[in-house]
């Protein structure tokens, strides 16, 4: 039974790796400046690329919430108020 | 956003342009402690994915111990979400391990954008920081340090408060399986979408992310229609940032 724990270990270890890489490699090399403004545009398009791909899987009948969630969050920029207005949404257009 | 230029630990200019900051960060309790408060109405959100979790493990017939383990030594909700769904006897010990690595990829690229600030940390704090490094961890101390933040401790915090969120609620989801038959009426699945988009919205920085940003979303659309796993993430962020950098010519 212990490979599960075996399995665990290694993703683990292939996780960290993943979550060390950027630090250690950027301390022994140095970027030109064009990747340097790539990794400046990085925090904003890896986000937007995470939510815009998980959005295209939902039924086309929940982007109403989405729109909805987009509106308050860039409106407020308030993390509560927008998982809130957009759980709610969904719960409305799921169970009506 | 102009280039700054900075004397380096050394003494000397640097030859090219950088947008470093120009102090380094401190690294201490009121920063874990700031992060940590910071988190905690997103810490509610991943507990619910996290109930998720747990309750995909149980019925995908991984035995406690593993699936808890998981949760408190991968810390990855994501990727353990999809490699729950790969779970068999015997385990598949490669393809989970290559499936762990390339689904969290992205913390590649978000380790990479804290560089310039926690380039003279100390590799122990760097390192342990890493550890808390999540989506939602990650965004709130970028941001942060982009504004007023000056404690990397926040990392820490922020993701240590998701962490324990994240641990608990894969136990509670674990446990209550059986007791709760449809969690996606409630909506609990749209925490997730929610999230995302109010880390996004704060990440948000005027004009000059619009185009880089629509490319981004259309091609990671599309990449992830034809492209199996979460290479979308990858390719969707390089192409936006790569449109956005091309401008500065």
């Amino acid at each position: 039974m212990a490979e599960g724990y075996i399995a665990v270990l290694c993703m683990a270890a292939a996780t960290f790796t993943t979550r060390a890489a950027g630090p250690w490699l950027l301390q022994r090399i140095t970027l030109p400046r064009y990747l340097n403004t790539v990794l400046e545009y990085l925090p904003g398009t890896i986000m937007i690329s995470l939510v815009a791909a998980q959005v295209s899987k939902l039924p086309t009948q929940e982007w109403p919430a989405v729109a909805v969630a987009l509106l308050v969050g860039f409106r407020t920029k308030n993390v509560f108020l927008t998982i809130l207005v957009g759980v709610l949404a969904v719960y409305v257009i799921r169970n009506i | 956003m102009g280039a700054k230029f900075n004397k380096q630990a050394t003494g000397q200019v640097p030859s090219q342009p950088q947008l470093l900051p120009s102090d380094s960060v401190t690294f201490g309790w009121a920063g874990f402690f700031k992060g940590f408060r910071a988190t905690l109405t997103i810490a509610l959100c991943v507990a619910a994915y996290g109930m998720l979790y747990g309750m995909l493990a149980k019925q995908q017939e991984l035995p406690f111990g593993e699936a808890i383990a998981m949760s408190m030594i991968m810390f990855a909700g994501a990727a353990q979400l999809i490699v729950v769904k790969m779970w068999a006897d015997p385990v598949p010990l490669i393809a989970l391990t290559v499936t762990a690595f390339v689904v969290n990829i992205r913390y590649v690229l978000m380790g990479a954008t804290l560089h310039p600030w926690i380039r003279d940390l100390h590799p122990v704090k760097k390192y342990v920081s890493m550890f808390f490094l999540v989506d939602e961890s990650w965004a709130l101390t970028l941001t942060g340090l982009k504004n007023d933040l000056k404690d990397f401790a926040f990392l820490c915090g922020s993701g240590f408060c998701i962490y324990i969120a994240w641990a608990l609620s894969s136990v509670a989801g674990y446990v209550l399986a059986s007791s709760i038959k449809d969690p996606e009426a409630l909506g609990i699945d749209f925490a997730f979408i929610a999230v995302f988009i109010a880390l996004a919205a704060g990440l948000y920085r005027t004009r000059v992310d619009l185009l880089p940003w629509v490319v981004a979303g259309v091609v990671a659309i599309a990449a992830a229609h034809f492209i199996p796993g979460s290479w979308y993430i990858i390719i969707g962020s390089l192409a936006g940032s790569a449109v956005g950098a091309m401008r500065h010519g």
